[in-house]
């Protein structure tokens, strides 16, 4: 664990000392806060465009942010020969990669609760409400960015970093494509409607993270989904961090 | 004495374009006794760096076993007796020396106040203690370089592998670490490490072995490698009485030189002194190692020498 935890810092330091890092975080910032400039347009549903336009954004910058730190976080190490020094010595290739899983993961999570609590102040000097369900939801956008970044670092391991980045935006594209929409989508398809089924059936469904839906019309959200919800994407983030391991430790560096 | 590094039939092929693929060792048999240092030498893309890549556990050999210290290179509980510095000491350049220094500790499993004591006291030893506060970024290539020495050694390793340590430094800076090499050689530390000169090992290492192309070409003491001398070609002065010696070539006025491969001398000598010339002088045509290790190089690449 105290290696565990050391690999982490580090990630986390160099990630935090990284200006672009301070940059992108405050942009979000910036664009998420011109949710404000909706407020006119909700007359007699105030807040429900802010919160559902205000959470689309938020889950946007979270996929785009998790994707391009997974992408690129061990082939930029490898490509600058840094990891050399770590996996020459008695750490295993598989708490290398876990620590790098947990500090993209730490960023991304960190990232969704500012941007989550600014909507939440967005929110209430709007509606002079406070959602709470905001926060839930935002770390639901985060449990879903946490099964791509693992995904992701499967897939940086084989593919270049654009590769991964294109793949896993389209399969998070298709993840979340709902049955009734897939077989519209392929209708004069045949073949394509059999091969998208079946690689839906194996690959997570995106939509059980996004409670957007339900935060917008106000509708109860069960502890026992989310319970579920957070279960089934922790057995996704496991599995994909297995096979980045597997794929990482036959990996001639 | 037990081994530090053992090595059996080691092959590692890597795949090229085309489906081809190309062998960076040949079956590279080599053997470090502990307490050694071991001079590993030979030309670029001689396959030193894959060699110190699947011994640090980075690359995976193709056939073949590898050892440190008994322990397959395929544990990772074998790297815990290994001090390792890659030809380029990469480091990102956002972290403080002893920040880092710490971290590696840590990893590596010492003591927070031991880890704390032992880099800044090995920080002093490679002369960067006044700037462990300076972020690796404002480091020199040479600094780096001793950095990644102190980060090598933070563990107290039985082996340092030390991939071209002084590659691409400034000669103030090569003489820094190879002093740095020198004074650890006596603290009883078994120091691996690779060159394309010899001429850099000559004042440090007990062993060398040369590689080329995959393959150990000499292994074996500096003396033995001296003794080698004998297959460096002679150079015979004379003087014709008649005609020339075939294959001689004019240097002056009636004087001619021609290269003669030891085993070929006595009969070389006898034809000339049978023809009526005056040898004039016969001396060996390379002295120095470094003269030894590329003769043995180009003999190895079919190089010509009479």
């Amino acid at each position: 664990m105290k290696i565990l935890s050391t690999l982490i810092q580090l990630s986390l330091k160099e990630y935090f000392r990284r200006k672009i890092f301070i940059v992108t975080l405050i942009m979000m910032v910036a664009v998420a806060g011109t949710g404000l400039l909706a407020n006119p347009f909700t007359v007699g549903a105030e807040g429900r465009l802010i919160r559902d336009l205000g959470l689309l954004l938020l889950q946007a910058f979270s996929l785009v942010f998790a994707l391009a730190l997974a992408a690129t976080a061990i082939q930029q190490e490898l490509e600058r020969k840094t990891i050399y020094p770590f996996l020459a010595k008695s750490l295993s290739r598989g708490q290398y990669l876990w620590a790098k899983f947990f500090a993209i993961s730490s960023l991304v999570v960190f990232n969704n609760l500012i941007l989550g609590l600014e909507l939440l102040f967005i929110i209430l000097i709007t509606s002079g409400k406070i959602h709470g369900m905001i926060l839930t939801a935002s770390l639901f956008i985060s449990l879903e960015s946490m099964v791509l970044i693992a995904l992701a670092l499967f897939l940086s391991i084989l593919v270049t970093p654009p590769v991964t980045f294109a793949a896993i935006f389209l399969l998070f594209f298709i993840g979340s494509l709902s049955h009734a929409y897939t077989m519209t989508l392929t209708a004069n398809n045949s073949m394509m409607q059999f091969f998208l089924l079946h690689f839906k059936s194996i690959i997570p469904y995106f939509d059980y993270f996004s409670i957007r839906s339900a935060v917008t019309h106000d509708s109860p959200v069960s502890a026992g989904y989310l319970f579920g919800t957070f279960l089934y994407g922790c057995a996704y983030i496991v599995l994909g961090m297995l096979l980045a391991e597997t794929s990482f430790l036959k990996k001639d560096l | 004495m037990s081994s530090a590094i053992n090595t059996e039939a080691l092959t590692k092929t890597y795949r090229a374009k085309k489906g081809k693929t190309v062998a960076a060792l040949h079956p590279l048999t080599l053997e470090v006794k502990a307490g050694e240092t071991f001079g590993f030498i030979g030309p670029n893309g001689a396959g030193k760096t894959t060699a110190i890549k699947i011994l640090t556990g980075l690359l995976f050999p193709t056939s073949g076993k590898a050892f440190l210290f008994d322990k397959s290179v395929l544990l990772a509980s074998a790297r815990k007796t290994i001090g390792y510095l890659s030809e380029v000491a990469a480091y990102s350049p956002l972290f403080e020396a002893l920040e880092l220094l710490n971290a590696f500790g840590t990893i590596q499993g010492i003591p927070r106040n031991i880890c704390a004591q032992k880099s800044e006291e090995l920080l002093k030893l490679v002369g960067l203690f006044e700037r462990r506060k300076s972020r690796l970024g404002e480091f020199s290539k040479g600094m780096l370089q001793r950095f990644g020495i102190a980060q090598a050694l933070l563990h107290e390793p039985r082996l340092l592998i030390l991939d071209e340590p002084t590659s691409g430094l400034d000669p103030i800076a090569q003489r820094e670490v190879l002093n740095l090499l020198h004074d650890l050689k006596g603290h009883g530390i078994t120091i691996f490490f690779s060159s394309h000169r010899l001429t850099e090992v000559e004042g440090l290492c007990d062993h060398v072995g040369i590689v080329n192309r995959g393959n150990i070409i000499f292994q074996g003491t500096l003396t033995q490698l001296e003794a080698q001398k004998s297959l460096v070609p002679f150079l015979v002065r004379f003087k014709p009485s008649e005609k020339p010696y075939s294959l001689s070539r004019a240097l002056a006025e009636g004087l001619y030189e021609t290269t003669v491969k030891r085993e070929l001398l006595h009969q070389c000598l006898s034809d000339l002194i049978a023809l009526g010339a005056t040898v004039v002088s016969v001396s060996p045509q390379r002295s120095t190692l470094e003269e030894i290790f590329i003769h043995l190089i180009t003999r190895e690449q079919g190089g010509s020498t009479t």
